[in-house]
């Protein structure tokens, strides 16, 4: 079961893509997928049998009702982590899912701290836009995800990174502990001085059993990097026993993400 | 930048003037030009990276739109909620265009994310009885008292023919009349366009009957379904430059008589750099069954994008699309694999139309770009 949170708040960006790649890629392993849209105004049991929740970027002036919504609904999000079920967050997503967001009127937003996280919109100062080549750190388990993939359509190293567009206004700080997605050679990442870019946090890192991924990358992110999608894929079948991914033809993917990767690097 | 041109602007000797104006540029051009009609069509998201988010420039366009004299006319349309909420800041008189009724089934819009769904009023949840086009149609907020009204000058859309012409009605409601068109220019899209050009110069003294009856002899301008010979074949060329605008030249594509077609996106300043748009709308009822090709600095992204469009859903690996290096090579290869009488639809984005252009006015194809 994959679940899209709030879609009529969420879908700026073309994140809507990032669903339509692991239900896609989930259908061509013969897997029977299920999509549920999870609404503002949805109530708790929307989440009691989720595997996978993805939630994109929105204008920032949707957020105060996101966050309104998160108050209501975040303890059941937290609870569907807490047995296992795994989260995308992008962007808009990502900041309200933190700790807190504030924003550039100085408002503060509480989160659910699902994601270790602060996010500070500042009062002035420009938005982080343009394309990112975001390193994987070094023992990140992403790459294995499509190591054999990348090299078989001809793009060997490719996945060692993750490429995306970025655009917020938010400045977004790791809290202690927490891990990023990647390093920035190439872009502004999280906030634009610590060269980190997204949060990753595995299973029982910090006591909670879901994986969590998240990331200010549109692109759509997952589609031009199926390690990741993969990564994601991979823990919610393995809620339903299945143990090993299907390796699948790539090369449309990594033709993409190198593409992007010699874009965005000059 | 704009002051630049306001010495030449000052020299024109013409009773009225008439100013495409970019939206981030409407605050400097409204504090150096007396304004006596101001026209916005729509907002909708374009050029993500470069303006922001549509709510970036709502917040620019409110001074400007609540600071026009009482003596000037605000013209907007009834089927924008942003538009329609910016407008009840006016002291101007404001005039409203919009479509009658739901468009016919064939024009149905298939955009696949819509947009500007929270109440720009008490950012409850907006319902739409129907959709004319994109985030434009019959809404109502589900929380506040919110609502579309009725538009001063109305358009009933009828069916379009091919890309040659649309029939359509359009209904003055200030004086109960209503006048027939047929505009040589397909879709709702343009459809909007006539009935918010008709309400400008109505607003301007033009009697209602014969602002309808100037547009029948309209000719569509450069890449707005531009129609071009080449060796015996048609081709048209359009810009598709936003889900909203990609979405309505899917939909009219899809049901025109086509056998190739050429799709491209380019990724520079104009286009907008972020390519992720076309994850919000769906090629696959436009290419079905035609052969095509994708062009364009980003044409590997649109190849994915295809590869998970809902088309190929069923199949456990889709057949790569191709690609070709430059929209002219992509145009110079359809056109070869298109028999003599057939019809190629290039769909681009700005810069890769320009580029194609360029090209096609190099080989005396077409007439050079007017400066």
């Amino acid at each position: 079961m994959i679940a899209q949170l709030f879609p009529e708040r969420l879908n700026l960006y073309g994140d809507a893509g990032n669903v339509r790649t692991l239900v896609q890629r989930a259908a061509w392993r013969g897997a029977d997928v299920e999509l549920r849209t999870i609404h503002v105004e949805a109530d708790a049991s929307a989440f009691l049998d989720v595997d996978v929740i993805i939630a994109g970027g929105g204008p920032d002036s949707d957020q105060f009702a996101v966050a309104r919504s998160l108050v209501r609904l975040g303890d059941a999000l937290g609870s569907a982590l807490q047995r296992g079920a795994s989260l995308l967050a992008v962007c808009g997503a990502f900041q309200n899912l933190g700790r807190f967001y504030q924003t550039s009127n100085g408002d503060r937003l509480a989160g659910p701290g699902l994601l270790n996280v602060e996010t500070v919109a500042p009062k002035v100062g420009r938005r982080l836009v343009g394309g990112v080549v975001a390193r994987l750190e070094p023992d990140s388990p992403i790459a294995a995800f499509g190591r054999t993939s990348a090299a078989a359509a001809g793009f060997a190293g490719e996945e060692n990174s993750v490429v995306g567009f970025e655009n917020h206004a938010g400045r977004t700080q790791l809290g202690h502990g927490a891990q990023a997605l990647g390093r920035v050679p190439h872009g502004h990442g999280n906030n634009g001085d610590d060269a980190t870019e997204g949060l990753l946090a595995l299973p029982r890192d910090d006591g909670m059993l879901g994986l969590r991924v998240a990331s200010y990358l549109h692109g759509p992110l997952l589609p031009a990097n199926p390690h990741l999608a993969d990564l994601l894929l991979s823990a919610a079948l393995a809620r339903h026993g299945v143990t090993d991914l299907i390796a699948l033809d790539d090369r449309a993917e990594w033709a993409a993400h190198a593409a992007n990767a010699r874009r965005w690097k000059t | 930048m704009f002051v630049a041109h306001r010495r030449a602007l000052s020299a024109v000797d013409a009773p009225i003037v008439v100013l495409e104006v970019d939206e981030m540029s409407l605050d400097r051009v409204a504090s150096q030009v007396p304004i006596r009609v101001l026209v916005a069509t729509n907002l909708v998201r374009d050029q993500l990276d470069r303006y922001g988010e549509t709510d970036a420039i709502t917040r620019r366009w409110r001074p400007v739109i609540s600071n026009l004299s009482a003596e000037s006319t605000l013209v907007v349309c009834a089927d924008d909620p942003r538009l329609m909420s910016l407008a009840a800041g006016a002291t101007a008189r404001t005039q409203t265009f919009g479509l009658a009724e739901s468009p016919p089934e064939s024009l149905a819009d298939p955009a696949l994310t819509p947009e500007a769904v929270a109440c720009p009023v008490c950012d409850g949840l907006l319902a739409r009885r129907w959709v004319g086009l994109g985030h434009l149609g019959d809404f109502t907020c589900t929380h506040c008292s919110f609502e579309r009204k009725r538009p001063s000058i109305a358009v009933r859309v009828g069916e379009s023919h091919d890309f040659a012409e649309t029939h359509m009605t359009l209904l003055d409601a200030a004086s109960g009349t209503e006048q027939s068109l047929t505009l040589a220019m397909p879709g709702v899209s343009n459809a909007y366009n006539a009935v918010a050009a008709v309400t400008a110069v109505v607003a301007l003294g033009v009697p209602f009957g014969s602002a309808v009856e100037s547009l029948s002899g309209l000719r569509p301008p450069w890449g707005r379904y531009e129609r071009v010979d080449i060796d015996g074949r048609e081709v048209i060329l359009s810009l598709g430059k936003n889900p909203a605008s990609v979405a309505e030249l899917v939909r009219i594509g899809a049901s025109a008589d086509v056998d190739s077609v050429v799709v491209g996106v380019n990724d520079a300043a104009a286009d907008g750099r972020d390519a992720s748009w076309y994850w919000d709308v769906d090629l696959a009822p436009l290419l079905a069954g035609r052969q095509f090709l994708l062009a364009g600095t980003r044409r590997l992204d649109l190849a994915l994008r295809l590869k998970y469009s809902a088309a190929h859903a069923r199949h456990t690996s889709s057949p790569a699309a191709s690609t070709a290096d430059s929209p002219a090579d992509a145009l110079t290869r359809m056109v070869a694999a298109t028999p003599p009488g057939g019809r190629v639809f290039v769909v681009l984005t700005y810069t890769a139309l320009l580029e194609l252009r360029s090209v096609l006015a190099a080989r005396m194809l077409l007439p050079p770009m007017p400066a």
